[in-house]
């Protein structure tokens, strides 16, 4: 074997997805993974297309080299990236229409209930919006995605700091009224 | 029945591998399409049930209901974008359907209670979650809604009456029978609903298959 055929075995390693296909269904996954997560076949599966893997300690389903993706006879579902940003795009549409509906619904029994929903919701909204525009695409493109997952990671972390602050302050009152009882 | 007649199903009464990979393709996508149509149907839902309670006057009862059903939605709401994430970082284990799927049903059965028990237009919702099971394209899980739909229903049934035994019903015999035989009866249509499919997907390809056979001659 000549240096010039050792060098293009060698590169396609930077043509490649780190993601796995599974031998059985198609399905798309983690290298690390030990069983395909959609038909449970474990990584003793035999390659699809013959090959065996080519990385030491990684499971045997074939990597996917981008230019082999659209050859495929059967192309995994969950490859259609655009789909995955079309929901993402819809579930933020749904999820702002539903926050405003709650919104109004808190202002007409209890104007008040405004201030602690507002709590929850802006610094999520800022976040979300600060980080979405830093981390666009090349063309300047956003990622409905990763905004999709930030605002739901700073929903969960704002109620669960609240539930936090919460469990303090009762446990803070609890102890303040021990020591007033044991007070002389 | 033999199991040779059973399309899909190998005379072991197991189930043929490639029939199994292709619905827990369709379970993939269903349960995506589920989600996105559950947080639509709550943003529908919440949205007519605000625009009716606005021409309603207010009482105590009235504000404590409309925080409850304010707080069903936001848990519902929560619970879709859960799935949603299960999904896209690809877990999806095979009781996930059933567990959401029984979360909705216990999430109708509250709103009704919370409303006009058996009375509650919420019962209609009960059908929606029927037509969701059915996406996931698997028979139990349809045969789990219907039965949990009833199971619901009649638990409105039987809170809304005081002594169970006697002539008095809260909710009238008539209606409840109709409205127990409607969903059991939608169940049945949408299991068979499956088995067609089935059918016509096995039949599709063994037709398409011996017409390739043909041209190559």
């Amino acid at each position: 074997m000549d240096e010039a055929s050792l060098s293009t075995t060698a590169k396609p390693r930077a043509n490649v997805i780190a993601q796995c296909i599974c031998p059985k269904c198609q399905a798309t996954m983690k290298p690390t993974d030990k069983r395909c997560w959609l038909c449970s076949a474990n990584n003793e599966s035999p390659n699809a297309y013959g090959e065996s893997s080519s990385v030491i300690g990684e499971p045997s389903f074939g990597e996917i080299p981008t230019s082999s993706i659209v050859a495929r006879p059967f192309p995994p579902i969950e490859s259609s990236y655009s789909r995955w940003d079309i929901i993402a795009w819809c579930i933020l549409g749904l999820c702002a229409v539903m926050s405003v509906l709650i919104a109004i619904g808190i202002a007409v029994d209890s104007p008040g209930g405004l201030i602690p929903f507002a709590i929850v919701l802006v610094p999520s909204i800022i976040v979300t919006l600060l980080r979405g525009f830093a981390d666009r695409g090349p063309q300047g493109e956003l990622k409905p995605q990763k905004i999709l997952v930030t605002l739901l990671i700073s929903w969960v972390i704002t109620l669960g700091a609240l539930f936090l602050l919460s469990v303090a302050a009762v446990v803070l009152m609890f102890l303040v009224c021990l020591t007033q009882i044991a007070r002389p | 029945m033999t199991h040779d007649s059973i399309p899909g199903r190998s005379p072991e009464g197991m189930e043929e591998e490639p029939w199994r990979i292709a619905v827990r393709w369709q379970e993939y996508d269903g349960e995506l399409r589920a989600c996105l149509l559950r947080i639509l149907a709550v943003v529908l839902m919440y949205g007519l049930y605000l625009a009716q309670s606005w021409s309603v006057a207010k009482t105590e009862a009235g504000v404590r209901f409309h925080q409850q059903v304010t707080m069903i939605s936001i848990v519902w709401l929560f619970l879709s974008l859960g799935t949603l994430m299960m999904l896209r970082a690809r877990f999806m284990p095979s009781w996930m359907k059933y567990l959401t799927t029984a979360i909705d049903l216990v999430l109708v059965t509250l709103l009704c209670l919370l409303g006009h028990g058996s009375s509650s237009p919420a019962v209609m919702i009960f059908f929606l979650v029927q037509a969701l099971s059915t996406l996931r394209f698997r028979v139990g899980l349809v045969v789990l809604a219907t039965v949990g739909s009833m199971l619901g229903y009649m638990v409105n049934v039987g809170i809304a009456d005081d002594s169970w035994l006697d002539a008095n019903h809260a909710t009238p015999l008539l209606q409840q029978a109709i409205t127990l035989a409607t969903l059991a009866s939608v169940g049945l249509v949408l299991s068979q609903l499956l088995h067609v499919a089935k059918r016509v997907t096995l039949s599709y390809q063994s037709r398409a298959t011996s017409g390739r056979s043909t041209i190559d001659g």
